[in-house]
């Protein structure tokens, strides 16, 4: 028996080991790239370390004309683009996402609320707005190009904010509808007993009650908004750019392969991303049972 | 006036009807339970009276005043909640004193107030800690404070005693009805345990299935229940029902139960024995059968004992004769410990006759 | 196997502890439960009685000391292999299959031959009365049907043991009260071993062979229901059996050995040998029915004012002011009133002399027998 157990153990060591090797690589191959010279990027057989690490990719980053100067440097290669300075995309990044998160959150608790207090809806309400999180992004994308045009919201800040807030809203809604739904609707009519009306006792007395898990619901919108690609390449045109934007611009039309300087302004963007992440994994785990658990 | 009066109020949830034409009035400084099995529609009548639940029809008047429309906030009532619901982020002391701060009433005031009431439920040393660290008997007190802290015109309780130890809860019952003594208040005291409800009431509603059974004092409820469902709700181990028939016992007016016969010279009196029907039932409570190991005057009829409960201070024997079955109660010291053969008596009760199609006791 | 010596005893708990986070929750708990037997763990809650309970079933393991079922160590044998049945106190039946699904679904679960099931489920829905209702989906029930179904479902697996965990604490008292004479006929029938939880002593006191009372992690007494109503060896199992609880009345002791006496408000001076209990202030335990109360003074009698009167229908409990202290005194309906005078007295037999400092209570009976 004794065996077994010890057969066992190694059996799920090294699964764990398997899953944390498949989860970790590509992020250690972004970093690892951030740091490699030019002609270390695309190597067969490849590096893995490299022995000249290299500032030089994060100096392209925040310093375009350093850029510049090293496409120039590249035979053949002066066509392509090196837009605006990766400062100008955390600018944009930041304003957009914040934004978005704060417009989404915002709602998101008041729409949470009236469903668990009000059943706003009837029962399959919360179900509804999730489907709508489940078309694929893609199918809605060229009605709303269409759209934006016509309301002149194409590549304006507003616009997308207005986007973003949009689509994270169901995981708004969502997710605090749990937190929500944990506070017992006795205790608001405790307060409201004691002399407070509805809005009063939801201000006073559950509000307090879900602020950490508005927070983390926050924060992992924040990240969707942070990370997203594709509503920020169709409804821009270089006026409003984002991270992400940036890092598909260190792709050239042509022969550009900066691999490494996209590397480096991956891992830079990454790194709020996993900063929140780990900040808010335990409330995650939670937000996403999707009400599994009846307590 | 009545301190609350109710009038032919509906509640409904979806499909369910809730409550059906509840109507009621609670005096002044009254001490008034409603009592029933779960889901008998208690709890919402309550939510209804304080604001927090809507009614298709009917009103709520609290002394005089119509205040079916009125916000939760804007009755002056008190409700203590079944699951206590006290503010988890709030210490002792902020619970007990949230009806008054809201209510603007002056800080200084609001501290003795509160170290009166921590002193008088015994919770002074609990006040500046938080309620998970509270033990149950703990949190039920402080959740008392926090319902009584200001006068409100009703005081409403909600099931306070479920989920505590039966130890807490003999005590806490003895307390509610010293604080409602020392208080004044009237009381709506919600609970679906008759023996709560029996100790402590002025008065009685027995609800079920949404319905009032019956209002009534303890006394009342259970001598004369209006209904099968009332008579065994009400007292434990439950009445007993027995079919029976009208004969005649050497002449006299009776009842033949399972072969025996017994004489009820009073049979003739209810509603002039024409509208009797063949079959009635008997109930017969526990404590009124007397049983003996052998026969004597008192316990003329055989039985067989099908099963003996000792409960300390009592013991409760089911009696088995014909097809019917009776159940006892009675002291520890009766001989009668096991499965045996014994014999009963008991003096059937005119006003324990039920008419077995509508479960309605004859009055 | 060790037939002969352990061919009554269904399960032994040897030294079991259960230490979580440096807290004792069970401690050095020693128990035995013959075949056939119904016992229960009664106890406040937090006392250790689950903690036990899911030791046994296999959910939690024992920090130290073993548990043996039928003379075999089974302490590390996985819950499934354990042949336990177990009913909680949320028992969940199937709602959209029927009943007979319902009871096949174990049976199917442990593999056992078509016809057989078929069998043992026709028989234990004859033995639980369950005949009429077999058709009927789970949703249909009511609350005493669904308990009787979640009962039969674990019967008729024939587990070895059969643990019940407040399975009565969710229905109403008087659901409860025909569930307690319904539960215990089945349990004779089938001879099945049955250990109890519970935390209301009348459920324990009604269906027991034997009762365990726990507190603190700690077994305090395991007798019959007669002996811990009537012989409880210490304070604590005093005060938790018995509703109203127990009164207990401050007394002094003087004198030691054979001329100790007892002195109460009424009681002057009797003789009361204890032994164990030193000279000085103790309490005397005495039940609310034993103490006798009249309108009039009698002899040995002393005056008492009602504070408080309880209805409970078939019987009044007076409170009643006894020197500084409060004593309940059951009556027959309208004997007294509030603010009533009566004159009561008790005999000093009836009555458990607590020991102040050790909360231990020695026995007249034992006091015969020991003399």
């Amino acid at each position: 028996m004794r065996e077994q157990k010890t057969w066992q153990t190694v059996l799920k060591r090294t699964a764990v080991i398997v899953a944390a090797v498949f989860a970790f690589f590509p992020i250690y191959w972004l970093i690892s790239t951030s740091f490699k010279p030019f002609d270390e990027w695309a190597n067969w057989p490849p590096i893995w370390l490299t022995d000249n690490p290299t500032l030089q990719n994060y100096r392209i980053v925040f310093f375009p004309d350093l850029a510049r100067e090293f496409a120039a440097q590249q035979e053949g290669s002066l066509d392509y683009k090196v837009s605006g300075s990766a400062w100008n995309a955390f600018k944009g990044s930041a304003i957009v996402s914040v934004a978005a998160t704060i417009i989404s959150v915002a709602f998101g608790t008041l729409a949470a609320y009236s469903i668990v207090r009000f059943k706003t809806g009837g029962k399959n309400y919360p179900f509804q707005f999730l489907t709508v999180r489940m078309v694929p992004p893609i199918a809605v994308v060229v009605p709303m190009v269409v759209l934006f045009s016509i309301l002149k919201l194409s590549d304006t800040y507003f616009g997308l904010i207005l986007a973003y807030s949009a689509f994270t809203l169901p995981f708004s809604i969502w997710m605090i509808r749990s937190f929500i739904d944990d506070v017992p609707a006795e205790l608001e009519g405790a307060a409201m007993i004691h002399g407070m009306g509805q809005f009063r006792a939801f201000l006073t007395v559950t509000l307090p009650l879900v602020k950490g898990g508005i927070l983390s619901t926050a924060l992992f919108i924040f990240i969707l908004n942070w990370s997203e690609f594709l509503f920020a390449l169709v409804l821009t045109a270089g006026n409003v750019v984002t991270v992400t934007l940036q890092v598909a611009n260190y792709v050239s039309a042509s022969s550009g392969k900066l691999y490494g300087v996209q590397a480096a302004m991956g891992t830079i963007s990454t790194i709020p991303v996993i900063v929140f992440g780990y900040m808010i994994q335990r409330h995650i785990v939670r937000g996403l049972t999707f009400g599994a658990i009846k307590r | 006036m009545s301190q609350l009066s109710v009038k032919s109020l509906n509640v409904s949830y979806d499909d369910l009807r809730a409550l059906v034409d509840a109507e009621f009035d609670v005096e002044e400084g009254e001490f008034f339970c409603i009592v029933g099995p779960t889901n008998a529609g208690k709890s919402t009548l309550l939510k209804t009276i304080a604001g927090l639940a809507h009614p298709d029809s009917g009103t709520v008047n609290l002394k005089g005043r119509d205040v079916t429309r009125s916000q939760p906030k804007d009755r002056n009532v008190s409700l203590l909640f079944q699951n206590i619901a006290l503010f988890p982020n709030l210490t002792g002391f902020q619970n007990i004193a949230f009806p008054l701060r809201t209510a603007g009433v002056a800080e200084s005031e609001v501290t003795s107030r509160v170290k009166e009431l921590g002193d008088m439920l015994k919770v002074g040393h609990v006040l500046d800690r938080l309620p998970k660290t509270f033990s149950g008997g703990e949190q039920q007190r402080v959740a008392i404070g926090r319902a009584i802290a200001k006068q409100a015109d009703l005081l409403m309780l909600d099931e306070p005693l479920t989920n505590l130890d039966a130890r807490i809860r003999t005590t806490l019952r003895i307390e509610f009805k010293e604080i409602h003594r020392l208080l004044g208040q009237t009381v709506i005291y919600v609970t679906h345990d008759q023996v709560e409800a029996m100790s402590m009431s002025d008065r009685i509603a027995v609800l079920h299935e949404g319905r009032l059974q019956q209002i009534g004092t303890p006394d009342e409820i259970y001598n004369r229940p209006a209904n099968r469902f009332v008579a065994e709700f009400i007292g434990q181990p439950p009445m007993s029902f027995l079919n029976a028939e009208i004969s005649q016992v050497n002449g006299t007016m009776g009842i033949e139960i399972g072969g025996v016969r017994i004489p009820m010279p009073g049979i003739g009196q209810i509603q002039g024995n024409a509208t009797l029907p063949d079959k009635l039932a008997l109930g017969v409570r526990p404590e009124a059968v007397r049983v003996t190991p052998t026969q004597s005057p008192e316990t003329p009829h055989q039985a067989e004992i099908i099963w003996v409960e000792h409960l300390g201070s009592m013991s409760v024997l089911d009696l088995r004769f014909g097809h019917e079955t009776l159940r006892a109660k009675v002291s520890p010291n009766n001989p009668i410990s096991t499965e045996q053969t014994a014999w009963f008596g008991f003096e059937p009760r005119s006003d324990h006759l039920l008419n077995p199609e509508t479960n309605m006791f004859f009055r | 196997m060790k037939g002969a010596d352990t061919g009554d005893v269904k399960l032994e708990l040897r030294s079991l502890r259960k230490v979580f986070d440096g807290v004792e929750a069970v401690k050095e708990s020693n128990l035995i439960l013959k075949r056939g037997e119904f016992l229960s763990l009664l106890g406040p809650s937090g006392c250790g009685k689950s903690t036990t309970l899911a030791m046994i079933a296999g959910f939690l393991e024992p920090t130290s000391g073993e548990i043996l079922i039928d003379g075999k160590p089974v302490t590390h044998v996985p819950v499934q292999k354990r042949r336990i049945g177990l009913v909680f106190q949320d028992y969940a039946i199937f709602t959209k299959m029927s009943v007979r699904k319902n009871l096949l679904f174990g049976l199917e679960a442990q593999k056992v031959p078509r016809a057989e099931r078929e069998k043992t489920v026709d028989e234990f829905a004859e033995k639980l009365d369950l005949k009429g209702l077999m058709k009927a989906r789970g949703g249909e029930l009511n609350m005493s049907e669904m308990q009787r179904v979640a009962l039969a479902r674990v019967l008729v697996t024939k587990p070895e043991l059969l643990l019940l965990d407040e399975p009565m604490s969710n229905l109403d008292a008087a659901l409860r009260a025909s569930l307690r004479g319904e539960l215990k006929r089945i349990q004779k029938d089938l001879g099945q071993t049955v250990l109890y939880v519970t935390h209301d002593q009348i459920e324990a006191m009604s269906m027991s062979d034997r009762i365990a009372v726990m507190n603190f992690g700690e077994n305090l007494q395991i007798a019959s229901p007669d002996d811990i109503y009537h012989r409880p060896k210490n304070r604590f199992v005093a005060e938790f059996i018995g509703d109203p609880p127990i009164n207990m009345i401050s007394c002094t002791v003087t004198g030691s050995g054979r001329s100790q006496r007892v002195s109460t408000e009424v009681h002057k001076d009797i003789p009361f040998e204890t032994k164990v209990v030193s000279p000085g202030d103790h309490v005397l335990g005495i039940r609310a029915h034993h103490i006798v109360a009249a309108h009039e003074a009698f002899h040995g009698s002393i005056a008492a004012v009602v504070k408080l009167v309880e209805n409970f229908g078939s019987e009044h409990v007076l409170h009643v002011t006894y020197g500084q202290d409060l004593l309940t005194v059951m009556v027959q309906p309208g004997f007294a009133r509030e603010g009533d005078e009566v004159h009561v007295s008790f005999d000093l037999k009836d009555a458990h002399l607590v020991d102040r400092n050790s909360g231990a209570i020695y026995h007249p009976d034992e006091r015969e027998a020991a003399a």
